[in-house]
């Protein structure tokens, strides 16, 4: 036991002395979360609850166009802008302003589609009505396209979300003008109105939404909240540059084998590497809460919300730490120069966390990619993780992914161990 | 067997006793031969080697010849393809963690941990052979005495010149007080005073009985230091005895030097 301290102390003497790798640990994570979160931050506001501004040209009295302008101003999820330098947007502006990369979005609203819409109405009630009764009627025409004018850096999901809104808002308008034009047709039939109970008096379906786990909690998904556990993840799997390199030097300069012509066992100093290494990755995790919980929301993010599952949490980061530390120990048994493992380490993980749903969230990636992402580590962190915290998972639930970190763990070790003994 | 604590120069020994032991083998190697994956040729091919109690013993040879490899597998570092290793009586081949406390080591490289100070060092390696608490502090306090780093104790490895490396990679192989020590060129690249204060420390261990054997390449350093010395070659050992005598039985040649390139030739190893 007073081996596995001197080593252990050893460890942490020669971690803290290696200025680059404890940059690598602490100080590039902390930027990465910090960067990742206020950048993306504005970016999610948009999606989710903030407001694009779009370009609307519309033609002047158009009633159509104006209901259509004023539903995308009531949508809360734009600002609608009519005018631009003092005169009224065109189809033109639209394309000047886009091509220059000022406005992402712009609308071209047909003009008179309320009076087609109002004949359609007509032709509807004159096959309905007796022939006395029909309303005079005008031949059918084309009711027009609204189009919609997107920077072609617009992302496809954003760009069908817009088109669904428009979709849904203009068939509002049109619903809306053709009850108008029946109910007043009807009351003049019938000679009875009565005021307050038109069709939009009438309670209609609303669509509302929630964010809810597994516990009924109710946390809405912020940058923060997919930003600090996927960054520290991929911190706590960077450890693998300076573990591998320490391993490596340790082969190179003479040490290892010193080492093994003393009364030590190999296990014991494996075990020491282990130990100082999940906890310099518990360490990197507390640190990164810390920050999304008390730096980001002085920074004007949302705070980091991580649920009750305080035992399950500290279980999942420890089986993600020991996921890295093998995974570190590894590298450093199967890369000959420190040069090479730095390489290979950093490919692997920024390969590893870009499958997993750390750069980009999972859900956002082709089919394929997402089923390949299931082989990555951090995606099993990662999902335990948004488990734990966003859907009120518990150790149960989360047990599958934690299982398999372990086994990682548990193999990259293995792996080392057989190198190692191969070497000697 | 009369035995004797000695203190010289802070390297604290149980003494065989002149005349007493030196008869007996530290180190009994016979037919030993390593083969590594992967290559035709022997590394060490055959060879046969008796290193008696307390006397230094010098393995000479050119760039490629086996030192290393043999001492590899004497400290328990490699396994032999065949053959016998014994040291201080315990076969090696079966059983190397039984002599890991009775060996020091003293590597080619400067197996220390260069971000460390030579003091943490020390502790370390002190540890690692049980060594704790004010007789660790004692015994470090010692050694970097005895190899002049007193002052320099508490800087960094990655600062001292390489003759204090080497110094201090002496002082963390015997920082146990082994009985065996091996040494694999302990005195490459460094200036005259270290290597002076190298060999005044290695002859202080010689007085208190230790044993050693020591690698080199330099043919000067194996006739003033050696009591015995082997000449080997090609994985096999050409001649081995006293190099005084071993000069003298050899006609035309002068020094051991001059020996070393009769039996291994003068053409260039890589």
């Amino acid at each position: 036991m007073r081996k596995l301290l001197a080593v252990v102390w050893k460890e942490m003497l020669l971690l803290l002395r290696d200025r680059g790798g404890v940059a690598i640990l602490f100080v590039m994570p902390t930027a990465m979360v910090l960067i990742t979160a206020l950048v993306q931050e504005d970016a999610l506001r948009a999606v989710q609850g903030g407001r694009t501004t779009v370009l609307v040209a519309v033609t002047a009295g158009d009633s159509f166009g104006a209901s259509v302008t004023q539903g995308l101003a009531d949508s809360g999820a734009f600002t609608v802008v009519g005018e631009l330098h003092g005169r009224p947007v065109t189809v033109a502006t639209i394309r000047e302003e886009l091509s220059a990369g000022a406005h992402t979005i712009g609308i071209a609203v047909p003009p008179g589609v309320a009076e087609k819409v109002a004949a359609g109405a007509d032709r509807l009630l004159a096959r309905m009505m007796p022939s006395g009764m029909a309303p005079a009627v005008s031949a059918a025409e084309p009711l027009g396209e609204i189009a919609v004018y997107f920077d072609p850096a617009v992302r496809a999901p954003f760009r069908r979300a817009v088109v669904t809104a428009l979709q849904r808002l203009s068939q509002g308008v049109e619903v809306r003008v053709m009850m108008g034009k029946i109910q007043g047709f009807m009351s003049g039939v019938t000679g009875k109105q009565a005021p307050g109970s038109s069709w939009e008096d009438e309670p209609h379906i609303t669509v509302r939404e929630l964010f809810t786990g597994q516990g009924g909690a109710d946390v809405m998904p912020s940058s923060v909240q997919q930003n600090v556990p996927a960054w520290t993840l991929f911190a706590m799997f960077m450890i693998s540059i300076p573990l591998s390199g320490g391993i490596i030097r340790e082969r190179d300069g003479g040490t290892l084998v010193r080492l093994r012509t003393l009364p030590v066992s190999p296990a014991t100093i494996l075990a020491a590497k282990v130990i100082v290494y999940i906890g310099v990755c518990l360490v990197q995790f507390l640190f990164l809460l810390v920050i999304g919980a008390q730096v980001l929301p002085r920074l004007g993010t949302a705070s980091l919300e991580v649920g009750t599952q305080y035992v399950a949490i500290a279980v999942a980061a420890l089986a993600a730490a020991f996921a890295a530390t093998g995974f570190g120990i590894m590298m450093g048994a199967i890369n000959r120069t420190t040069e090479q493992s730095s390489v290979f380490c950093a490919t692997a993980v920024v390969i590893a966390a870009a499958l997993g749903g750390i750069m980009v969230p999972s859900f956002l990636m082709p089919a394929k990619m997402q089923l390949i992402g299931h082989l990555s580590p951090l995606q099993w962190g990662l999902s335990a993780f948004v488990d734990l915290f966003l859907r009120g998972g518990t150790l149960v639930t989360v047990l599958p992914q934690l299982a398999k970190l372990a086994a990682f763990g548990a193999a990259t070790l293995g792996v080392a161990v057989l190198v190692f003994r191969r070497r000697e | 067997m009369r035995i004797a604590a000695v203190r010289d120069r802070g390297y604290h020994y149980r003494l065989n006793m002149p005349g007493q032991g030196m008869e007996t083998a530290a180190i009994r190697v016979t037919g030993l031969v390593k083969r590594y994956n992967g290559s035709d040729e022997a590394t060490v091919n055959g060879l046969d080697l008796e290193v008696r109690e307390g006397e230094i013993f010098g393995l000479l040879g050119p760039n490629g010849a086996g030192k290393t490899t043999t001492l590899s597998i004497v400290c328990g570092l490699l396994k032999a393809t065949s053959g016998g290793v014994q040291v201080l009586g315990e076969d090696v081949t079966r059983h190397p963690g039984r002599i890991k406390h009775l060996l020091g080591f003293v590597p080619q490289d400067i197996a220390l941990y260069p971000t460390l100070t030579a003091r943490e060092n020390l502790e370390f390696f002190g540890r690692m052979h049980g060594l704790y608490g004010a007789a660790l502090k004692a015994r470090v306090a010692e050694l970097l005495t005895v190899v002049g780093l007193e002052k320099s104790a508490d800087r960094r490895i990655s600062t001292f010149s390489g003759g204090m490396k080497r110094r201090a990679n002496l002082a963390a192989g015997v920082i146990h007080q082994p009985r065996l020590l091996v040494l694999d060129e302990p005195t490459v690249g460094i200036d005259a005073q270290s290597r002076g204060l190298i060999f005044e420390n290695l002859r202080a261990l010689s007085g208190a009985g230790k044993t050693m054997v020591y690698a080199t390449h330099y043919m000067e350093e194996a006739q003033k230091l050696c009591t015995r010395v082997a000449i080997m070659d090609s994985g096999r050992v050409l001649l081995q005895g006293p190099p005084g005598r071993l000069v003298a039985e050899r006609p035309g040649c002068r020094n051991l030097e001059e020996l070393f390139l009769e039996l291994t030739g003068r053409s260039l190893r890589d």
